[in-house]
Formats: structure tokens, C-alpha cells, sequence
């Protein structure tokens, strides 16, 4: 993109009505930043209690396919968004960091319920339990509870794509992997 | 369920020449219900061997109850198995309360059997969605969730609380109950009936589930009680026990209520269509609780007025069972005379019943597997704790 | 079918003589503690005799207290029966905290194969003959065991910071 903006100027948009009814003009970013929020792909991560909520989001009542994110996919490599819904245990915790280097960038992820924001209630006497998944993977957004109500799983997914808005596509360093507490 | 010398002679057809090969599902897998790690020793479809790994989330449960006190640790029996909170509540609560020496009042009891029956349809339902949705039905899955909802709504009006509900105490109950619960409560025992039968039109007689489920997986009566089975995976081969009816605890000797086992309709019994199907009899069993509870519940305490908030427990030690929705949970509790437990032990069903995996999942086609594994219903909060 | 504890008691007595080092019945689990090498067979006895043919539950305990007074460890079996949900009796066994060893039932109650896993990964029992006794919980190369009075948790495993910061 090394160009300059092409002249508006020289584009005549009068010459027939089917070019001036169906030319937009935007920029590259937000027509990709559009079409990545309005279909984000989370993973089938369910760990604990939290994904029994995660299910109930996407299942009748709450039903998050209403806000363009429908499809759990099973797989890392087609996943965009990645809830880590539950109590993560050291025993789990290099598998999390595994799945988490399968996603293709650019990638997103919710940490749902106390146990993975700080290791919740297990924070004092849990020696199997990490405490909060950021000390493994980077995390964009928090969402409190145990476990949040669907509601707060929506308005977490909310803040995702309205961070997604703001993405530049050729700014592949977007995120620094190494998060600050992982010592090694 | 194939023997070692039908696989024998699976192996040794003619000429084609067959290695043996490792497979393995989870622990990030979507039939695993969560992070379950199961190594699959398979001969082309044919699983020889199956290796289990638990143990992905293990949360310290028992440590943490010698910790801190009585009180304090009954949220974390919430997080055994969340998908019968109430009951792992009620389980703890007896449990404590058998060395306490205390008797609780008679409307906390009923109330008691209230919200755990609600909490066993909830987690049947939720049970049955998703293993239809294991089998390739999407659609049973949305209408399970729809009903679970209501459930969930009422239990959510009396202690605010989706899921984890911290709401059995020792000594009672948290809160008491209002008349518009009992109402509301009333009016969805009323809605839910008719709606199994629904469900069946949905997905129990379905053409392609029989056969997915028929046959499968097949569970003996004496293997069952070999490996520690209880709850529905034991009632499925046929086998006629349950402690609410056996050793009644709360106030279930006063109600009449079937115990449903399985008894082969698609083929065998004990496969895991039987498993599933005592799941579907046992939510109209509860239904029918509730409706008998809700007739007879008395006015007066709804908590013990001497348990103290950090009550001390005198020395000595007992082991309580209660029927969980997956069988007999169990409590074995140390007490030295402190606030503290000494030692706390949790017997939990869906641990002994996953542990009869192998043997059941021998000789069957690798995507039985995952019909098997469901028809277990394994929660991993309670099989790691 | 159904018998007292008194009469269990009398039968395991009468079998196994001083082998049986103590028997409780005023309690709420009726038990008898047993000598730790004679387990196997008490347990063999116990269901083929007896008729316990369902472990409920095992449990690895330590009985080290505040005081010092022991530093015991043990082990508890629960015993029952299905369908006779009355048919109750509970074992116990006393390990030294140096050499905590007694004999596997894995093979009488197959449901004892994980139970004692867990109570070797968890208290440290070890279970001589158990047919794979490896950690089941806790993570293969994990340090200790979780639920002994003098355990304290380590700071890192595998580079993760495990502490409150």
C-alpha cells in the first residue's frame, strides 16, 4: 500500500446508474474489520462450570447467533475467538497454550468466569490451579462471575467486535504473544 | 459387545494385512463434556483398548474444605458437579449435619427435595440435549436448554443464582421459600410433562438413534457393581437401587415415586439406550415429587435455629450418601472438634462410573465411542474435584 | 441376608484372629481396624463370605494433627452391598508415615483401581501390587502429595508462576 489514495476526482461516478447505485467507497480495514465481527468463530472450549453457561448462550433463550457469532467450531485452526470458559489446572494449562498457537491470526481471547480472570475462588488454597489464564495467554477481555450470567458472556463478545472495529490488517505485530508474567 | 475372539477373527481376514493404531480424543474435545482424555487402541474401526487420563481439572476440592470451615466450603461442593448443585449442597449439608447430631425442620426438608428434584430435571435435561447432539441431533439440544431455562429462572428467584446456588446450608436452607415460587413451580411441573413426550417424538424412537444407541456399550449387572456404577448407569443394566427409595434420607419415604431400570427395549440391557432411557423416566419420577411435595409442604422454620453460622463439629466420623443425578455421591467426613473438617472425602458417582470405560467400549466401532461417553453422563468438576 | 455389625465383627474375629486389632461398634460407621498385611484376605473374605460384593468408597487419610500427637497415615474402605443398601461395614488400616504400604484390592473390587490411584497421588499410599499405580489427578510429573497435613505448594511448575502475586 505503498501508494498514494487514488484521486477521487478521476473516478466518474454519473457515467451509468448501475456503477453510482452500487459503488461504495470505504477503506480496506473496515470493510475486513466489518465482515471479521460480523461472523466471529468461537471455540468449543468448555473446561468447567462456565461452559455449561457458554452452551446456554448459544443455545434457545440466549442465543448468541442473533449477534453474528454462531458457529463453535471443535478445531484451533478455525476458530477466531477463543472463551477460555472455566477453571484452567496446571495439568491443563500447556494444552490451553497449545490450542491458543493453533489459532490463525488474528485472534481474540475471552476469559469467562473468576477461576480464569485471577483463579477465582481457588486463588488461596488451589496448588493445581492457575491463577487466571493471563499468566499463559494474552487476554482481551474479562468477564467476572461464577460463572457470568449468558448476558455478560454477550456483552463480553460485544467489546470483542467492538475492539475488532478498530484493527489494521497489515499491522500483523498487533499483539506482543509473550504475556508479562510468563517467566522462561 | 464384541468378545476377544470375535476380534481375533476381525483381525485375521484373510490377507489384509491390519496394524494396530493409537488414537487420541481429548482433552479438547466437544463429546468429552468437558476435559476428558480418553487414548483409544484401535485396529482399523474396531477399538481393542480404550486408556482413560482424568484429572485436567482437578480444582483441590479437599484441600480446600480442610482449609477453611464448614460454612465456607459448601460453595465449593456447588463446583463439584455444577450441574446438580443442589444436591452436592444437600449431600455436604447431611454430612455435617449427621455429626452435628442435628434434625433439620420439616419444611426446610421439603424444601430440600423441592430444589433438588428441580436440579435432577435440570441436569437430566441437559444430559439428554447434549447427547443427542453427541449422536448428530442438533435440534433436541435447543429444546432441552428451552425448558431448563424455566427451571434454572426458579431456582434462580430463590437464592439468585444460575447455576452454583449455594443454597442447602447446613442446619436448613439459605432463604425461605414464597408462595409464588411454590406457584411457579407448580405451573412448570404442570407445562413439563406433556413435554416428554415431546422429546420422545424429537429424539427417543428416531430411527437412527435406536440404532446408534442399541447394542452399544452394553454394561452387565455384575461388571456395574464390580467398578462401584450407581445412578443411572447402574439402574440401566437393570439393577433396581437407588438410596432415596433404599436408604431414604430427607423426606423421601414420603413419597411414592417408581425407581425406572432399564430393561432392553432397543436390544440389550444395560446398552446405552437403557441409560438413557431410565434418564427420560427418572425426569416424570421427580416431576411427581415435586407435585407430592408441593402438596404436603408445612409451614414453620426453614432453618435450624441453634446451628451457629461457624459451627463446631465434635470429633468423629461418618460417611453420608445421598442419590446425586449420576448416582451415589458420598461424603466421608473427619471431624476433630474444630471448624474445620480434618479430612473430607468425596465419593463421587460419575469417578467410578467413567472407570468402567474400557471394558464397555472393548470390541465397539470407534464412533461409539462417543455414544458411550455420553450415555455415561461424566461431569468432570466431580470426576476431578 | 442383612447382618449386625456385631455379627460382621464376630465373623472377621473368629476368621482372622489377632489379625483383627480392634473393633468399633458405638459409632456412626461401624469398623474394624485391621492389620495391614492381612488386608487382601480380609477384603477377599469380606466379599465372597460376607457378601459385600460393592466398595463404596476408599479413602487415603493423614492423621497427623496440630499437635503432633501421630503421624499416622491411613486407609479406609467402606463397604456395601446392591441391592441390600443396609448391608454396611467399614474397614481401616494404620500405615506408618515412612513405609505407608499395604496390599491392592484393585483385584477383588475393580471400582478400587482408580480409588487407590487417587489415594496414592493424593496421601502418598502405596498400594503393593496395584497393577498401574501412577498419579490420576494431578499432573504425571507433580511433586508431593496434595493432601498430607505437610504439604506445601510449590511456587512454579514448569516456568508458570503458581503463587499469589
Amino acid at each position: 500500500m505503498s501508494t498514494t489514495t487514488p484521486d477521487i476526482q478521476e473516478i466518474n461516478f454519473n457515467t451509468d446508474a448501475a456503477t453510482r447505485d452500487n459503488v461504495l467507497i470505504t477503506s480496506l480495514d473496515k470493510v475486513l474489520n466489518w465482515t471479521r465481527r460480523s461472523s466471529v468463530w468461537p471455540m468449543t472450549f468448555g473446561l468447567a462450570c462456565c461452559a455449561i453457561e457458554m452452551m446456554a448462550t448459544g443455545a434457545s433463550n440466549y442465543d448468541i447467533d442473533r449477534f453474528g457469532s454462531g458457529p463453535f467450531r471443535a478445531t484451533p485452526r478455525q476458530a477466531d475467538l477463543m472463551i477460555v470458559a472455566g477453571t484452567v489446572s496446571l495439568k491443563m494449562a500447556p494444552r490451553v497454550k497449545l490450542l491458543f498457537e493453533q489459532m490463525p491470526e488474528p485472534k481474540y481471547v475471552i476469559a469467562m468466569g473468576a477461576c480464569t480472570v485471577s483463579g477465582g475462588p481457588y486463588i488461596k488454597y488451589g496448588y493445581h490451579v492457575l491463577k487466571g489464564v493471563d499468566r499463559l495467554i494474552p487476554v482481551d477481555v474479562y468477564i467476572p462471575g461464577c460463572p457470568p450470567r449468558p448476558e455478560a458472556l454477550l456483552e463480553g463478545l460485544f467489546r470483542i467486535q467492538e475492539k475488532m472495529k478498530f484493527e489494521r490488517i497489515l499491522d500483523r505485530e498487533r499483539k506482543n504473544l509473550k504475556p508479562a508474567l510468563f517467566v522462561d | 459387545m464384541t468378545d476377544a475372539a470375535e476380534i481375533e477373527r476381525i483381525k485375521d481376514h484373510g490377507d489384509v494385512r491390519s496394524e494396530e493404531m493409537l488414537l487420541n480424543m481429548g482433552p479438547q474435545h466437544p463429546s468429552t463434556h468437558g476435559v476428558f482424555r480418553v487414548v483409544i487402541r484401535s485396529d482399523g474401526e474396531i477399538i481393542l483398548d480404550a486408556e482413560s487420563h482424568i484429572g485436567y481439572l482437578h480444582r483441590c476440592f479437599e484441600k480446600i474444605c480442610e482449609s477453611v470451615n464448614y460454612t465456607k466450603a459448601t460453595p465449593y461442593t456447588d463446583r463439584l458437579d455444577y450441574l446438580m448443585a443442589m444436591g452436592n449442597n444437600l449431600g455436604y449439608a447431611l454430612a455435617v449435619e449427621k455429626l452435628l447430631g442435628v434434625e433439620v425442620p420439616e419444611r426446610a426438608q421439603y424444601i430440600r427435595v423441592i430444589v433438588t428434584e428441580l436440579s435432577r430435571i435440570a441436569s437430566h435435561l441437559l444430559a439428554i440435549g447434549t447427547y443427542g447432539m453427541d449422536i448428530g441431533a442438533i435440534t433436541p439440544f435447543l429444546y432441552c436448554f428451552r425448558d431448563r431455562e424455566k427451571i434454572l429462572y426458579i431456582l434462580e428467584t430463590i437464592c439468585g443464582q444460575r447455576l452454583n446456588y449455594n443454597y442447602v446450608r447446613i442446619g436448613g436452607v439459605a432463604y425461605d421459600v414464597d408462595d409464588a415460587m411454590l406457584k411457579m413451580t407448580r405451573e412448570f411441573c404442570d407445562y413439563f410433562l406433556p413435554r416428554v413426550m415431546e422429546y420422545n417424538d424429537l429424539l427417543t424412537y428416531n430411527g437412527i438413534f435406536l440404532e446408534r444407541t442399541g447394542n452399544v456399550g452394553v454394561l452387565p449387572a455384575d461388571l456395574a457393581i464390580a467398578y462401584g456404577c450407581t445412578g443411572p448407569v447402574l439402574r440401566g443394566s437393570g439393577v433396581k437401587r437407588d438410596l432415596r427409595k433404599d436408604a431414604p434420607y430427607a423426606v423421601y419415604d414420603r413419597f411414592d415415586f417408581e425407581i425406572p431400570v432399564g430393561s432392553g427395549e432397543a436390544g440389550t440391557v444395560g446398552d446405552c439406550f437403557d441409560r438413557y432411557m431410565v434418564r427420560m423416566r427418572e425426569m416424570i419420577e421427580s416431576t411427581k415429587i415435586i407435585q407430592q411435595a408441593l402438596d404436603q409442604i408445612p409451614e414453620g422454620d426453614f432453618k435450624h435455629p441453634k446451628v451457629k453460622l461457624k459451627p463446631k463439629v465434635p470429633a468423629g466420623d461418618a460417611y453420608t450418601a445421598v442419590e446425586n443425578a449420576r448416582g451415589e455421591l458420598g461424603f466421608y467426613l473427619i471431624a476433630d472438634g474444630s471448624d474445620t473438617a480434618f479430612r473430607l472425602k468425596c465419593r463421587s458417582p460419575a469417578f467410578s462410573n467413567v472407570s468402567v470405560l474400557h471394558e464397555i467400549s472393548r470390541g465397539a466401532m470407534v464412533a461409539d465411542m462417543v455414544a458411550i461417553i455420553g450415555s455415561l453422563d461424566i461431569v468432570m468438576g466431580e470426576i476431578d474435584r | 441376608m442383612s447382618m449386625t455389625p456385631e455379627e460382621i465383627a464376630n465373623g472377621l474375629k473368629e476368621r482372622f484372629g489377632e489379625k483383627i486389632l480392634e473393633t468399633v461398634l458405638d459409632t456412626h460407621d461401624p469398623y474394624c481396624l485391621v492389620e495391614p498385611q492381612a488386608l487382601a484376605d480380609v477384603a477377599l473374605f469380606c466379599r465372597d463370605e460376607l457378601g459385600f460384593n460393592y466398595l463404596r468408597c476408599l479413602s487415603g487419610v493423614d492423621y497427623m494433627d496440630k499437635k503432633k500427637t501421630t503421624d499416622d497415615l491411613g486407609v479406609v474402605y467402606h463397604l456395601g452391598a446392591i441391592p441390600d443398601a443396609s448391608h454396611l461395614f467399614c474397614l481401616k488400616v494404620r500405615l506408618s508415615r515412612e513405609n505407608p504400604v499395604v496390599p491392592t484390592v484393585a483385584r477383588i473390587w475393580p471400582t478400587a483401581d482408580w480409588h487407590e490411584r487417587e489415594a496414592w497421588d493424593l496421601v502418598g499410599i502405596v498400594f503393593e501390587g496395584h497393577p498401574n499405580l501412577t498419579r490420576i489427578l494431578c499432573a504425571e510429573d507433580w511433586e508431593g502429595h496434595a493432601l498430607r497435613k505437610d504439604y506445601t505448594s510449590p511456587d512454579t511448575y514448569h516456568g508458570i508462576k503458581n503463587n499469589v502475586v
